[in-house]
């Protein structure tokens, strides 16, 4: 089978590059020509769009659309195509998150919201939703039930893993206290203000030797979230509590998720959410927001609330550091909860399942 | 520890955790640390959201911080290693910091940015005119003298900001110094552990070579073991080898054993078929010897009327070889009479006379008799029996078998016939009761011997055994 895998973006180590190379390459493993095509791709790994043409007109191929934001060409593409369409839809962050924040970011995630309507009206041979969340987001765009799956997003997880952590970075984060950790992009949407909230009730009440790491890329067009950031952390007084790592590496990530006593997401909205599944295959508990697809991800293997109160956030670190039972009982689920549903053995095989059911 | 949690236990977790939150705002404040992390990673900067500053938020900071400032106002965004380095290369070059201002603010990317510096305008005029010559330095000296006064008291503040920062300096140096001396003990306290781990490494390498040294020791040893088991294995080799051979010598003999034992077997039936022959010959001869024999009866009588007076009622008689008129005379006198007859021949004819006959040796009877269990033994005819039992035999078996008192009747009735089929059967012959007497008979145990001989010559006695 040819699979063509379009994104607008092939980026590195995101979430949705990474779910494009390793869907590619486990198509590779069984047998399938799988490309990628993308307008852009900084560390390479992909073919320019105009390469993809032919493929669009071979009734025999298959045409995967990674779609996470508004991109017209790709709505192009998508109509113009002549084989069988397959959506990977990682979910659009609605626009009113960015309210406030950034004008533009709340431009082009309206436009992503609006394509989802139009994406859905092209009536794709399959919606490949990364969560039932996602799906569900599908479902009221007007995409019929029995044309979509669910898929989570092809992943690293053995890479991260199997490979060791940074050994220096693992030595300076050696702490006494408790230390929390959150991944993900600075954000309006994952909260990261409810986050500091929180752990400055945690570490008022509960461990004054206290550290919170947030790892994740600061966005210049989000400046004035990361300047409210800046702010909260100031108006707490957490300037020496909170470190902030930037562009991290694999391993340097792997080196945060050794040290973390808790893995803290009080994210509002996720289509998936990658950073859950390496905390649970780390062996890392979960707080985390009962929001969009967490607890879908999360599969009852962490502490859920439906608000993210900074008491019970708090409190919810404080028993999780104090309940070794517990620690091991959600540790056990989180690490069942991946090899049941997120190994790339069962990604592959329902990969596959799905595209074989096209033909 | 039990791992598995249901979720109804979760549940209760829940439950306790919210417990736990509503209590936490009465819990006193901790005292906060300030080692967790380096500070100043997210220390408050100039706030590049806004598009309007008054110059004095720029130029308050000072070098990097300073540099850092005016880009994030001015370009909206963080200066890269080199534009801060020139930044700051051109500060200690002595180039106002409006005049840094100012070209930042009107590059090309400054002026598509567009923020406001109030004040900035005039101050980078006149940092500008400063590059004139003539004009430039006239114009410094001007305005040094108009700001002479303000200079001073900007000399004066300096002197008192320079007396503060020397204090902290100086105090930053103690902290220094103390932290110094904390880590000069670290690095003591961890040369004396380096030491330590020498010696125990020293002490590791000590053991290891003990070991190696046993190893060896154990090699040798197992070298040994292994060659000597070698030997002990090419021994039992060679033995099971002989083993083999001996086997096969064995089965070999065993062969030819079997063969010798067929090969008796069948010269024993050609033995016994011509023995067979013999004595159904000379049974018959005997039979012909009795049917020719008219003075039997009154033999019978004579030896009969000496006899039964001398035995009890019911008394046990056992009659060897005897003939069928013989026993019907003793059971007419009521006596228990066992007749046993060798020959199978003799035996058919004698049961066809309506007697009882046990087809047996007169030996093998005899030897299964109990001591001192019949009252009377007779032998009519004892050249019959004189091949398998000869007399001598026959009175000392008599004399266990008969209890004390008992009779034994000894005759040789056919002696002729009986001693002609023993001789042409081969055999010898030693029944000749002529040639006893009463004093042999009493050596064998026997008293009151008297003969009875027969009217027609036969000889016979009769004894009694001897009563202790």
């Amino acid at each position: 089978m040819k699979v063509a895998i379009l994104v607008a973006v092939l980026g590195e180590r995101d979430a949705i590059g990474t779910d494009a190379r390793e869907m590619a390459a486990a198509l590779r493993r069984h047998g399938h020509e799988a490309r990628i095509f993308a307008a852009s791709a900084p560390a390479g790994g992909a073919e320019p769009l105009a390469a993809l043409e032919p493929l669009l007109d071979d009734p025999g191929a298959v045409l995967v659309y990674h779609f996470a934001f508004g991109w017209p060409p790709g709505v192009d593409i998508l109509r113009r195509a002549r084989c069988r369409r397959v959506v990977r839809y990682h979910n659009v962050t609605p626009p009113a998150f960015f309210t406030g924040w950034s004008s533009e970011y709340e431009r082009v995630c309206g436009a992503g919201r609006d394509e989802v309507a139009t994406i859905a009206g092209l009536d794709c041979e399959l919606y490949l939703g990364d969560s039932p969340f996602n799906v569900e987001d599908l479902l009221a765009a007007g995409v019929a039930r029995e044309r979509t799956a669910v898929v989570a997003p092809f992943n690293r997880l053995d890479h991260l893993v199997e490979r060791p952590a940074d050994l220096g970075l693992l030595d300076a984060l050696a702490h006494d206290g408790t230390t929390w950790l959150a991944v993900g992009r600075l954000a309006p949407n994952k909260a990261h203000l409810a986050l500091l909230d929180a752990f400055a009730l945690y570490l008022d009440r509960c461990d004054a030797h206290a550290r919170l790491l947030v790892v994740g890329g600061e966005d210049p067009r989000l400046e004035r979230y990361n300047a409210a950031i800046r702010e909260r952390v100031s108006a707490h007084g957490l300037g020496a509590h909170v470190r902030f790592l930037h562009g991290v590496r694999d391993d340097q990530l792997k080196a945060a998720y050794l040290r973390a006593d808790a893995f803290v997401s009080l994210s509002a909205h996720e289509g998936f959410c990658v950073p859950l599944v390496e905390a649970m295959a780390l062996g890392v508990p979960v707080v985390a927001r009962a929001a969009a697809a967490q607890p879908w991800t999360l599969g009852g293997a962490g502490l859920l609330w439906d608000e993210p109160e900074p008491a019970l956030v708090a409190a919810s670190v404080e028993r999780l550091r104090g309940d070794a039972e517990l620690r091991h009982a959600l540790r056990e689920r989180g690490l069942r909860r991946v090899a049941e549903a997120f190994a790339p053995r069962v990604l592959e095989h329902q990969l596959l399942a799905c595209l074989e059911g096209l033909s | 520890m039990n791992h598995e949690y249901d979720d109804e236990q979760l549940e209760r977790v829940h439950g306790e955790i919210r417990a736990q939150a509503a209590a936490l705002a009465r819990r006193p404040l901790l005292p906060r640390s300030r080692a967790a992390v380096e500070a100043g990673e997210m220390a408050p900067r100039i706030d590049s959201s806004r598009l309007s500053y008054a110059v004095g938020e720029l130029t308050d900071a000072h070098h990097r911080a300073f540099v850092d400032g005016a880009f994030r106002a001015l370009l909206k965004r963080t200066p890269t290693a080199a534009e801060s380095a020139a930044a700051i290369a051109r500060l200690a070059r002595g180039a106002a910091k409006a005049e840094v201002l100012g070209d930042l603010r009107w590059s090309a990317e400054g002026r598509r940015v567009g923020a406001r510096v109030a004040g900035l305008a005039p101050r980078y005029a006149l940092a500008k005119l400063h590059r004139i010559p003539l004009l430039g330095p006239l114009v410094d000296g001007l305005l040094a003298l108009a700001g002479a006064g303000a200079q001073q008291r900007h000399v004066r503040a300096m002197e008192t900001y320079f007396a503060a920062r020397d204090e902290d300096t100086r105090a930053t140096l103690d902290a220094l110094g103390a932290r110094a001396d904390h880590l000069e003990a670290n690095v003591a306290l961890l040369g004396q552990r380096i030491d330590d781990l020498h010696a125990f490494v020293h002490q590791l390498v000590l053991a290891r070579e003990a070991d190696a040294r046993t190893i060896a020791a154990i090699e040798v040893a197992l070298r040994t073991r292994v060659e000597s088991l070698e030997q002990a294995s090419e021994a039992q080799r060679n033995k099971l080898g002989e083993l083999e051979f001996v086997r096969d010598r064995f089965y070999a003999i065993n062969h030819w054993l079997h063969r010798l034992e067929e090969t008796f077997a069948e010269v024993e039936r050609v033995a016994d078929a011509q023995v067979g022959t013999t004595q159904a010959r000379a049974a018959r001869i005997a039979l012909q010897a009795a049917a020719g024999d008219a003075a039997g009866a009154s033999r019978h009588a004579g030896w009969e009327a000496r006899l039964a007076p001398v035995l009890p009622a019911h008394a046990r008689v056992v009659a060897l070889a005897c003939d069928p008129d013989w026993t019907r005379r003793l059971a007419a006198h009521g006596f228990e009479v066992s007749c046993v007859q060798p020959d199978p021949v003799l035996a058919r004819e004698a049961h066809g006379e309506g007697v009882v006959v046990e087809v047996v040796d007169a030996r093998a009877f005899l030897e299964r008799c109990a001591d001192a269990s019949v009252d009377a033994l007779t032998v009519p005819g004892t050249g019959a029996i004189a091949a398998q039992l000869p007399v001598l035999e026959l009175l000392g078996l008599a004399h266990r078998v008969l209890r004390p008192g008992g009779a034994l009747l000894l005759a040789d009735a056919h002696g002729g016939v009986a001693a002609t089929a023993a001789e042409l059967a081969g055999q010898a012959r030693d029944a000749r009761l002529e040639r006893w007497s009463a004093a042999l008979f009493a050596a064998a145990g026997f008293a009151d011997a008297a003969r009875i001989d027969a009217a027609d010559g036969t000889p016979a006695w009769l004894l009694r055994r001897e009563t202790p």
